[in-house]
């Protein structure tokens, strides 16, 4: 699985297979290694024997992670809890890795990331200040990002002083040495917006970044009430630093490596160590092409936690299967954002989103 | 100071290892303690500084143990 060379190798028949295989065997695992998981597996009627298809496996609501400490390790393995990067007076998931599952995490990350930005490394211009990768025990999925995206990096500079503010010496340094050449610049969705787009609006500075890859996720988190659209952003981010290549990401910590990259046709796809199904809230039924659906993500990477299979609180769509005209076989699609509170209530939880 | 002394000298001040600990045995990434993500980062960047040469990206994640970023460096001209 960790060993594949291609991220994007399989068409929807050897896939769905491959999928169904592995998360099948990543199901029976976690039922075996973490009783809670077991127990809220047998209360809906797991029985793998009958699978035949991934879709008819059993998915946990992502923010159980935000109440159970869920683990698939024997108690005194070496592990890290990583954190999500929830709103203020929320609850945050927390995410156990151990070892094994965070080495393939990042090969996965590795391989797919390269298969978008090239296998050579370029200078790497972080919209995030130095403290935020300074914690070593407890990341938090902005430090989580921050390095896992440093292996597609060189030179990282970071542009926010520590109190958020634009360093803007050490952005225009940065600049003078790189500019005349393909750089990477990456932050969190709303962090891009607001200390670097709107700050750099504000004080009417233009920096020359058209050779720059800006590659950004994670939403618009507590700024939701400020979010603009996916061609504002672009056009707002084109005017003040003159970036052509705006790409987007999909990803969440509780499946961290399998991530979903923005291909050049702008759409989001899934490599081979994912899976993507889109459900209808009123019955949780699987979705047609085209039709708008609650997301679940399901990862063949979570081998220390049972997360493998979760629907999420996102909506989206599926947009086609192996015809992208970009070349890269698999499920693509796009993503809408969060769903409103209320659909989700009922569903497991009664977690509140403030954001 | 030669080549490997040059990059013992860069491991063990990242890891704060001994020389005893200079193997393959001891030394993997995501094991050793002090061996995390933060720490690989900065480290990478400190053998590419001192060495002249640049990592591809495949490299960073297959440097996990001590004796690849030897034959890493081997690969990339280091006469190591």
């Amino acid at each position: 699985m960790a060993g594949r060379e291609f991220p994007f190798s399989m068409r929807k028949e050897e896939k769905d297979r491959y999928l169904t295989s592995e998360l099948v065997k990543l199901t029976d695992y976690h039922r075996e290694h973490c009783p809670a998981y077991r127990k809220m597996t047998d209360a809906l009627g797991c029985d793998t024997r009958s699978v035949s298809h991934y879709s008819q496996l059993p998915y946990l609501p992502v923010s159980l992670f935000k109440q159970l400490r869920l683990s698939s390790l024997e108690g005194d393995e070496d592990f890290k809890t990583v954190t999500s990067s929830g709103t203020s007076g929320q609850q945050r998931s927390q995410i156990i890795l151990d070892a094994q599952t965070r080495t393939d995490q990042q090969v996965a990350l590795t391989r797919i990331g390269s298969d978008f930005l090239g296998k050579n490394r370029l200078p790497y211009l972080v919209i995030d200040c130095p403290a935020t990768i300074k914690k070593r025990d407890h990341y938090s999925a902005r430090t989580a990002g921050i390095l896992g995206f440093s292996i597609f990096g060189a030179h990282r500079t970071f542009a926010l002083k520590d109190d958020m503010s634009l360093d803007l010496e050490a952005v225009e340094d940065f600049l003078d040495k790189y500019k005349d050449k393909k750089f990477l610049i990456f932050g969190f969705t709303f962090m891009v917006w607001k200390y670097f787009c709107r700050e750099l609006e504000e004080r009417q500075i233009k920096l020359d970044c058209s050779k720059a890859v800006l590659l950004h996720g994670g939403g618009w988190k507590k700024l939701a009430d400020q979010a603009v659209s996916k061609e504002e952003f672009a056009r707002r981010l084109k005017n003040v630093c003159g970036v052509e290549r705006v790409m987007d990401y999909y990803g969440m910590t509780e499946q961290t490596g399998s991530i979903y990259f923005e291909c050049e046709c702008g759409h989001l796809h899934c490599s081979d160590y994912s899976g993507i199904i889109f459900r209808r809230p009123e019955d949780f039924s699987v979705c047609d092409i085209g039709e708008t659906g609650i997301i679940e993500v399901l990862s063949v990477l979570p081998k220390s936690y049972p997360g493998h299979i979760l629907l999420t609180e996102d909506q989206g769509r599926l947009l086609g299967v192996d015809d992208c005209p970009c070349g890269r076989p698999g499920p693509y699609f796009e993503v809408f954002g969060r769903i409103k509170n209320a659909e989700l209530r009922g569903c497991s939880d009664t977690y509140e989103d403030r954001s | 100071m030669t080549n490997l002394e040059k990059y013992n000298k860069i491991i063990k001040d990242y890891l704060g290892c001994s020389d005893d600990e200079l193997n393959d045995d001891v030394l993997i990434y995501n094991r050793y303690p002090k061996w995390d993500s933060v720490t690989h980062v900065d480290m990478v960047a400190a053998i590419e500084e001192k060495f002249c040469v640049m990592f591809e990206t495949l490299d960073i994640t297959s440097f996990s143990k001590y004796s690849t970023g030897i034959e890493i460096l081997r690969r990339l001209g280091v006469d190591i």
